[in-house]
């Protein structure tokens, strides 16, 4: 048996915990002031969220440059302003989305959601497709500069 | 060899108790089931998987894509793309059958993601003290 399964297994009983079962839901509900948070203060204001330490040392846009920004302008309904930001993150967002509401209710309500098997193929063609959105966005080259958040 | 999804009841390999339809864990005594047969004789040779893969009778073994995209986009870039190297190596080797395997690159998979998570926090916290007392300006 795997040895990392196995200290899960015997790890001190949380799971016994009447209201585990709605740690998924709990956690959507813990979001929620967070998105409040970031629909009311925009991150292009400097000072209120901390920096990001990458952009600070490297002057490189990481793939996740501009998610916050992005996510501040589609809470405020701007949803080509969010896709100018990052893309990527807003193609995400729906994934995540779905994900974490599928884990919530099947854990809640112990019911299994249909789960969606990803062929192999489509994983490496994303893992491919963000590595060289990482390049892209920071050539600072016409067509690409669309990238850059 | 017994599926997930299948209704023919699971026993515990260390107790022996009945396990719940759907448990991972048995509820006697914690031991991790053997949902996927590893332990059962025939797994090497391959009698547990005949015909071609059906995607409603793959057994789940979780990739952890979803929290790799989640690391590349906010915690921790290089964590996260190792992690999604192993999420498409778990969903490759379930494709062909090679469960055991597939259950290795997932619990690499899974520590990668907190490996993310942990180091992406931990920038976080540095760059919101160092923001305190340096006071540089910056993008998030």
């Amino acid at each position: 048996m795997d040895m990392a399964v196995c200290l899960v297994a015997k790890s001190p009983k949380l799971s016994s915990l009447p209201l585990w079962r709605w740690r998924y839901v709990f956690l959507g509900l813990a979001l929620l002031p967070c998105l409040a948070l970031v629909y009311a203060r925009n991150p292009e204001e400097p000072g209120f969220y901390p920096p990001c330490l990458f952009y600070t040392f490297t002057g490189l846009h990481c793939p996740g440059c501009g998610a916050l920004r992005g996510l501040h302008q589609l809470l405020n309904g701007n949803l080509i302003a969010a896709f100018g930001y990052n893309p990527y993150a807003m193609l995400a967002l729906p994934v995540i989305a779905f994900a974490l509401l599928g884990t919530a209710l099947s854990s809640a309500w112990e019911k299994q959601m249909p789960r969606v098997f990803v062929h192999h193929l489509l994983i490496w063609g994303l893992l491919a497709a963000v590595l060289a959105f990482w390049v892209l966005r920071n050539l600072p080259v016409y067509p690409f500069t669309a990238l850059a958040p | 060899m017994a599926y997930i999804n299948d209704p023919q009841p699971i026993y515990c390999t260390s107790c022996g108790r009945e396990a719940n339809p759907g448990a991972r864990f048995c509820i006697n005594c914690g031991a991790a089931l053997d949902l996927l047969g590893l332990g059962t004789p025939g797994y090497e040779s391959g009698l547990h998987h005949q015909g071609s893969p059906v995607y409603g009778k793959l057994p789940h073994i979780p990739n952890y894509l979803v929290q790799a995209i989640l690391a590349t986009i906010c915690c921790c870039v290089p964590a996260g793309i190792v992690a999604i190297v192993y999420a498409a190596q778990v969903n490759g080797k379930v494709y062909v059958g090679d469960y055991a395997t597939a259950q290795r690159y997932s619990n690499k998979a899974r520590t990668w993601c907190w490996v993310a998570l942990t180091l992406g926090v931990a920038v976080a916290v540095v760059g919101w003290a160092l923001n305190l007392y340096i006071g540089f300006p910056g993008s998030t």
